[in-house]
């Protein structure tokens, strides 16, 4: 039974390595990382699309959604705007002084020269007819001088006084009313003069000229003044200021266009700039602008490409450091996890060695202690490949409908902690499209969390779905988080407690749950109950029903779904559950999970649904090799990861165990996955002949002698180290070290038992 | 109020005789003098000249015009004690009544030795063979009679002529 689905468990693996494969690159290539991953030299290692995904969109400008005032009050902030108004006030000023200059220079042209025509022209008259006027004139010659006078400047339409001192005014003189201050000047200066004067609303030009006699240019007694009106002028003048008027409008509205043409000029390359500026904030380093140009846009576009590119050459190199420390530390638990399987399968003997009481009690307490150890080591480590595997994108999710309040209730049942925790959960179903594996982990992971740091009672309470979102949360009554503390809990080996230098669990558990719960696309909170009462997890899943991008991988995996809810038992739960033990019940092989601190708990029952084994794709294998999802299972399905790994690597003492014959074996295609996964709960395994043939894993030919030996139960332990490769040829292969230490290991247990 | 430059000049002194020169141009009214200052009063011959070069800026703008054909520098005036003849290149009778009025009034009222007044002048026109008058100036403030010497030898010409307004015939 267990060993064939651990077959299944594995090729499910398999399969669900190649999908993330695929996921992974679509995802990249979704993020327009594609070329910069092609630099860092790891394109078997690609980031979490989704963290740097999300973190590229938390940088995403959200400004695209403010219409109404605010937008109006930026636009009129905006740079055009200014641009604009800026235009505009520099042609209103520029026309309104030219405007006002040229009114004044007009005006005083228009002015002058209509007064020095009609001086001159005065003058020129008085000096033709000054030498027919008799002296002294009588007061008839002087009208009949004004008369004519009046008459000569008909064109100008002048009135014209003469006076001859002696001489009596008549009544015509009240017309031009020379003030006083004119008459001065003529007749007491002598010195021609003119004013302009506003009678009855309209200006005037008053000239004053006076004679000097002919022969000895003397001032005479006579003197002559014009009234002439400046209406004609005053009017040009006044065509001026409309004119003015009414081209100052135009010209702003003309204005108006250079000024939009300049803001456009100005504009474009800076939104380009905000635009490029944008992409490059979502992760698009590679974007580049174009420069037009050699103004100081151009350059700030030249500086901007700099920015980027050097941007772009570090953001590369700390990838490829990045995805280089992710790869060592899998590298790393992965090495180990093959000298711990052989540690915890020779451990195991030992136990059941102390618990037989063959040993002296030191030396079985020593055992003990060192099986207690080696578990540990062994939790860690897959906890750590578990991370390796978040890390680099290689989780995928297998949703399908679940009960949710069942699948806790599974949870809690397969640790048996009904007793120590109250579930609140709704009795009508509340159903939702899930990893029931994953949701397993979580749960567990917090209910242990809960149980060991917390204080009991532990309630785990499934809210009724709300708006679409599932509600869980997992509260304890004990002293509740530090708030310092708070913020951490989801790191890595984060130790709320750091007088507490030993934990006993791998310090992930709770880093994995949240990395399980991103997975769906939900939230998990930390909080402290608001009454003091404790810690309160919250998880917060998107309640998804109806899937249709899932629906494929959910058709895929539900025939092995109903194959295995059967009552799978503890495959996934790692390599140190239960190698030596007697046909390991599925609630007794985790005796205390839920003591650790983070300690991921393994999941039981609701086991990830083991896909149907499908073949790889070609160009995937060392895209999901070493980050494969081969830990989850705990299975030594490790075959092509150590394949391809092996492939640059000496072979050490370690690989002499668990090196596969051939190195670099890339996956044959076959076994379409129907055919095989259907039949396998049903088909309890025929003797290990038939999945023997496929190991590639060292372990299982050391169990093969196990099993000989110890008998199946030994070899169901066996069988969880066997490799995923169901159609490899089996080979000889030479004996490696441990394999000898087991041998030995069951030879003295025979021994003993004789 | 503003100072406008140099003032205007032309009066006589007092007592002296009002104008040096005294040219006869048209205006709409009908023929009319213009006095033009000068050092020395003008001959006849200067007078005439002046004439023939037409009214200057002031006198236009009062509306003078000068029915005269342009004869500049090809008249001559010939003055004796109380007559004067001008001779011109054309057919004098050929020139209209306007014309010969200007030039017999001009001339006439030029400075002629003797002492006459310009009414107790005659002035004969001459030209291509052609004479006309002689004639004598009555007056600037109308068409002038123009009487010939032999229709009115009289020395009191002047009142025959104020009563027949009428061109006189040319002998």
């Amino acid at each position: 039974m267990t060993r064939t689905r651990g077959q299944a468990e594995t090729r499910g693996q398999a399969e669900t390595r190649d999908r993330i494969g695929i996921e992974d690159l679509a995802a990249t290539g979704a993020h327009g990382r594609a070329g910069t991953r092609g630099r860092t030299g790891a394109p078997d290692r690609t980031e979490s699309p989704d963290r740097s995904g999300a973190s590229g969109r938390a940088g995403t400008p959200r400004r695209t959604g403010a219409p109404g005032r605010a937008g109006l009050r930026q636009l009129l902030r905006g740079l055009r705007a200014r641009l604009v108004v800026a235009f505009l006030l520099v042609a209103a000023v520029s026309a309104l002084t030219t405007a006002a200059l040229t009114y004044r220079e007009a005006r005083n042209a228009i002015l002058e020269r209509s007064q020095d025509t009609a001086i001159n022209d005065l003058r020129a008259q008085i000096n033709s007819l000054a030498p027919d006027l008799p002296v002294p004139p009588s007061r008839a010659d002087l009208d009949e001088f004004a008369r004519q006078l009046d008459r000569s400047g008909k064109a100008r339409d002048w009135d014209v006084e003469a006076d001859y001192e002696g001489v009596p005014d008549n009544d015509s003189d009240a017309d031009v009313a020379v003030p006083e201050e004119l008459r001065n000047s003529v007749e007491q200066r002598h010195v021609p003069a003119f004013q302009r004067v506003e009678r009855g609303g309209e200006p005037w030009l008053l000239i004053g000229m006076p004679v000097t006699r002919a022969h000895d240019r003397a001032p005479s007694k006579l003197s002559v003044y014009a009234r002439l009106p400046l209406r004609a002028e005053e009017a040009n003048v006044e065509e001026l200021v409309s004119a003015a008027q009414r081209g100052a409008l135009p010209v702003l509205a003309l204005a108006l266009i250079p000024a939009l043409l300049a803001a456009r000029g100005v504009l474009r390359p800076v939104r380009k700039l905000r635009q490029a500026a944008g992409r490059i904030a979502q992760g698009k380093l590679d974007t580049r602008l174009e420069v037009k140009g050699e103004d100081e846009l151009a350059e700030l576009s030249l500086t901007f490409n700099d920015m980027a590119a050097h941007l772009e050459e570090n953001v590369a190199e700390l990838r490829r450091l990045e995805a280089n420390s992710r790869r060592f530390a899998a590298d790393v638990s992965h090495e180990l996890r093959t000298p711990l399987a052989a540690m915890t399968a020779v451990t195991d003997v030992l136990d059941e060695d102390a618990e037989a009481g063959t040993l002296d009690p030191d030396t079985a307490s020593a055992v003990r202690l060192i099986s207690q150890e080696t578990g540990k080591l062994a939790r860690m480590v897959e906890d750590l490949m578990e991370v390796s595997r978040f890390d680099a994108g290689a989780a995928a999710l297998h949703a399908y409908e679940v009960d949710v309040a069942e699948a806790i209730r599974k949870t809690l049942q397969a640790r048996a902690w009904q007793d120590r925790v109250a579930a609140e959960l709704p009795p009508a179903g509340v159903r939702a499209r899930l990893d029931a594996r994953r949701l397993d982990v979580v749960v567990a992971n917090l209910v242990g969390n809960a149980l060991h740091h917390g204080g009991e009672p532990v309630t785990v309470r499934l809210r009724t779905p709300v708006d679409g979102r599932l509600l869980i949360e997992v509260a304890d009554r004990g002293p509740g988080i530090d708030p310092e503390v708070l913020p951490h809990v989801f790191d890595r080996f984060y130790k709320a407690d750091s007088a507490r230098a030993r934990s006993e669990g791998s310090g992930l558990g709770l880093a994995i749950a949240i990395e399980n719960v991103r997975l769906h696309g939900g939230t998990l909170r930390a909080a402290n109950a608001p009454d003091g009462g404790g810690a309160v997890f919250t998880i917060d899943l998107p309640l998804r029903r109806d899937e249709t991008d899932e629906a494929e991988e959910a058709d895929e995996s539900s025939e092995a779904d109903k194959a295995e809810e059967t009552g799978k038992a503890d495959e996934t739960d790692g390599m140190h559950t239960a190698v030596c033990e007697p046909e390991a019940p599925v609630e007794v092989n985790e005796p205390a999970p839920s003591h650790h601190l983070n300690e991921p708990a393994a999941p039981h029952q609701l086991d990830d649904p083991a896909t149907p084994h499908q073949p790889n794709e070609p160009a995937a294998p060392h895209a999901t090799g070493p980050t494969s999802a081969e830990g989850i299972t705990g299975s030594t399905d490790s075959t092509d990861s150590t394949d391809s790994r092996s492939e640059t690597r000496p072979r050490g003492d370690t690989h002499e165990t668990a090196t596969p014959p051939a190195a670099g074996d890339p996956h044959p295609t076959s076994k379409p996955p129907a055919t095989d996964a259907p039949t396998r709960p049903a088909n309890p395994p025929p003797p290990a002949r038939r999945s023997h043939d496929r190991l590639r894993f060292e372990g299982a030919h050391r169990f093969e002698g196990a099993h000989r030996f110890e008998g199946a139960h030994r070899f169901e332990g066996a069988h969880r180290f066997e490799g995923a490769h169901p159609d490899r040829e089996p080979r000889p292969r030479p004996l490696p070290r441990p394999r000898r230490v087991v041998d030995r290991c069951a030879r003295r247990l025979r021994h003993r038992a004789q | 109020m503003i100072d406008a430059g140099e003032p205007a000049t032309g009066l006589k002194s007092d007592g002296q005789a009002p104008a040096d020169v005294q040219l006869f141009f048209l205006a709409s009214t009908g023929l009319r003098a213009a006095a033009r200052s000068a050092e020395h009063p003008a001959t006849p011959q200067r007078a005439v000249d002046l004439l023939l070069a037409g009214p200057n800026t002031a006198e236009r703008q009062r509306g003078l015009t000068t029915a005269l054909p342009d004869l500049r520098d090809r008249v001559t005036v010939t003055p004796q004690d109380d007559s004067i003849t001008i001779t011109v290149p054309t057919d004098p009778e050929r020139l209209d009544q306007p014309a010969l009025s200007q030039l017999v009034c001009t001339a006439a009222n030029g400075q002629v030795p003797g002492g006459r007044s310009p009414e107790e002048i005659s002035v004969t026109v001459r030209g291509k063979g052609v004479e006309v008058g002689p004639l004598v100036c009555g007056g600037n403030n109308a068409y002038p009679y123009l009487t010939p010497r032999s229709a009115a030898p009289s020395p009191a010409p002047s009142a025959a002529q104020r009563t027949t307004p009428e061109p006189s015939p040319r002998s």
